[in-house]
């Protein structure tokens, strides 16, 4: 459906080429080619823009107290002062975070993904009594904002399941997603029915369908579940800020939000804290970039 | 296909025990079951505590008093609560218009352009939605400072006095639009980017032999036809921007002398600071109603307008 596959794709390139050469002259084709380096500059500046907190970020992760906050404002950092790094490695332990958002992340990834399938195949080809009515209610909870439900369940986890101060409490909201089980829903909706029904006649139940048939299917819709749930997860800051005190579970956000109130007055240790964080992260983004986006082209809309 | 299922169904039911029993395979039973009872326990079950711990007086430690609607009567009168409620949607009504339009500009620039220019781009402008907030937010408090980020190099090098947008009570909430405007800028461009795409590129090659310029095109042909991915985005960005958290918490606090406490972070504050946790519910309760009417507001408006 040509997503990122822009105006020429590879295939259909070579052939939109002939067809244009064979109906434009020369000078027609430069000026179309000079209107397209045109757009290309004309989003320049605001590329800029969008670069420039990050890579001031990495510049000034090296400077020295005295420089960050120097009258004459310095782009580079006169000295690699790797101080600021080693007072934040060894002040708080970034390694365990990012252990533990990962852990976390982790699950919350791979049981959303089992839930999405099943319950996608389960709406789009099973009949039971009071389908509709489930769906329905399980779609009803994308239309509640987050703060809504967010202090009765905090009492919820806290205090009737006492899972304060555990890793449950991080992965149990996760666990299902209604935007995962309807986009699987529909992706199903679009598998013939033949394929699962020749099956059910060799014998087949429904679990042996699901495992061989509709979850290699899914797996498209269900890498951009993955993705998804992969950026809420690990990225989640307020439920962890209530459901952890213990500073040993501690995901990478809440980690970060310590860093940045016990260093306020070092602007260069609280940059490179902030820079350790997103390394990864943005090394991770580069690997996976074309199936993180998309992941989240396919799944259009998500808040 | 139609055709084929009763056949196969009818046979199933007759080979298989259990269809024959009418009663549903152990699959639908685990995953009807499992969903019915997690969002029954996980949110129905929260839905419900949240309008009625909205009635009581409640700070954990003493027993909780039924005022009934009193929390709500109280709402009216706290300037806090109204003022947060002023702060949310001031906020939401400069970041959704200005950050939609440059979404929907830089996705139809991004649609015109060649493949390899256009992956590039899109990486850019999508490094910072997979920042996580808390990146973003220790990144620009110390950008916009005016002793190490922004402010001093614009001072050296436009001889300009400018001081932290963020110290300043009429500069702190624009302040952090730029900061979710910078975030969310490659989300909505590729979902925009998306919908562009999918539209038939003979409607542009007709339009261009009619004659009609860039601006046209996009006026007469991408706008109409990407309207309901524009109610949608803007529906989301709505309810997602009020519920933004991170750069009120920890940027400027609600400050200074509020004008950044949003209703969001009051309500936070209502609970967790002043466990207040009554009152904050009530207040929760209130916020879903509010975005329940004004998305079916924006979804009545987009609605009329778009099917004239």
């Amino acid at each position: 459906m040509g997503v990122l596959g822009g105006p020429a794709g590879a295939g259909e390139g070579a052939v939109a080429l002939e067809r244009r050469v064979s109906r434009t002259t020369l000078g027609s084709r430069v000026r179309r080619n000079i209107g397209a380096w045109l757009i290309v500059a004309g989003i320049l500046p605001l590329a800029i823009l969008v670069a420039i907190p990050f890579v001031w970020m990495y510049l000034s992760s090296f400077k020295t107290p005295a420089e960050i906050v120097a009258r004459e404002i310095t782009w580079f950092p006169s000295e690699l002062f790797l101080q600021n790094y080693q007072q934040v490695w060894e002040q708080s332990d970034l390694v365990r975070a990012y252990g533990n958002s990962i852990f976390v992340t982790f699950f919350a990834v791979t049981i959303s993904v089992f839930t999405s399938a099943m319950c996608g195949f389960l709406f789009a080809k099973k009949d039971f009594w009071g389908k509709n009515a489930l769906f329905i209610f399980i779609l009803s909870t994308l239309m509640v904002p987050y703060f809504a439900i967010f202090i009765p369940s905090f009492f919820l986890y806290a205090r009737f399941l006492g899972l304060k101060d555990t890793y449950i409490s991080l992965i149990l909201p996760h666990i299902f997603t209604p935007f995962g089980i309807l986009i699987t829903r529909q992706f199903l909706h679009s598998i013939p029915n033949e394929l699962i029904d020749s099956a059910t006649v060799d014998g087949a139940g429904d679990w042996k369908v699901f495992l061989y048939i509709i979850l290699p299917l899914s797996k498209p819709i269900l890498a951009a579940i993955a993705i998804l749930q992969f950026l809420s997860a690990f990225n989640e800051f307020l439920w962890p800020l209530v459901m952890i005190d213990n500073r040993d579970l501690f995901t990478l956000p809440l980690a970060l939000r310590h860093i940045m109130s016990a260093e306020y007055q070092h602007p260069g240790r609280v940059l490179s804290g902030a820079t350790m964080a997103l390394t990864p992260i943005v090394i991770f983004f580069i690997i996976f970039q074309r199936h993180i986006v998309k992941g989240i082209s396919l799944t259009g809309l998500k808040g | 296909m139609i055709a084929a299922r009763p056949l196969t169904n009818l046979v199933s039911r007759v080979t298989d025990p259990a269809r024959r029993a009418r009663l549903p395979s152990s699959f639908v039973l685990v995953a009807a079951l499992s969903s019915l009872i997690y969002y029954v326990i996980f949110f129905l079950g929260p839905f419900i505590g949240s309008m009625v711990i909205g009635l009581f007086n409640w700070d954990l430690l003493t027993t909780a008093v039924f005022l009934g609607p009193g929390n709500f009567q109280t709402m009216a009168r706290d300037d806090l609560f109204l003022n947060g409620l002023k702060v949310s949607f001031l906020f939401v009504a400069v970041e959704v218009p200005i950050v939609l339009t440059l979404q929907l500009v830089l996705g139809a620039t991004l649609a015109r352009m060649r493949t390899a220019p256009q992956k590039i781009y899109l990486t850019m402008f999508f490094l910072p939605v997979v920042t996580p907030w808390l990146v973003a937010v220790m990144m620009f408090t110390f950008l916009f400072d005016s002793h190490a980020g922004l402010p001093a190099g614009l001072r050296d090098l436009l001889g300009v006095h400018v001081i932290n947008p963020l110290a300043l009570r009429e500069t702190a909430l624009y302040a952090i639009v730029v900061v979710t405007g910078w975030k969310f800028l490659g989300y909505g461009a590729l979902i925009f980017l998306v919908g562009i795409n999918e539209i038939p590129d003979h409607l542009y090659e007709a339009a261009t032999i009619d004659g009609a310029g860039g601006v046209k095109q996009f006026t007469k042909i991408t706008l109409p036809l990407i309207t309901p991915i524009l109610l949608a985005l803007s529906i989301t960005s709505f309810i997602g921007a009020l519920q933004i958290f991170e750069p009120f918490f920890i940027m400027t606090e609600g400050g200074p002398s509020d004008a950044t406490r949003t209703f969001s972070l009051y309500l936070y504050e209502q609970a967790f600071d002043k466990l207040r946790f009554g009152y904050a519910s009530a207040m929760a309760f209130f916020m879903f109603v509010l975005l329940l009417v004004v998305s079916i507001i924006q979804l009545a408006v987009f609605k009329a307008r778009w099917e004239y």
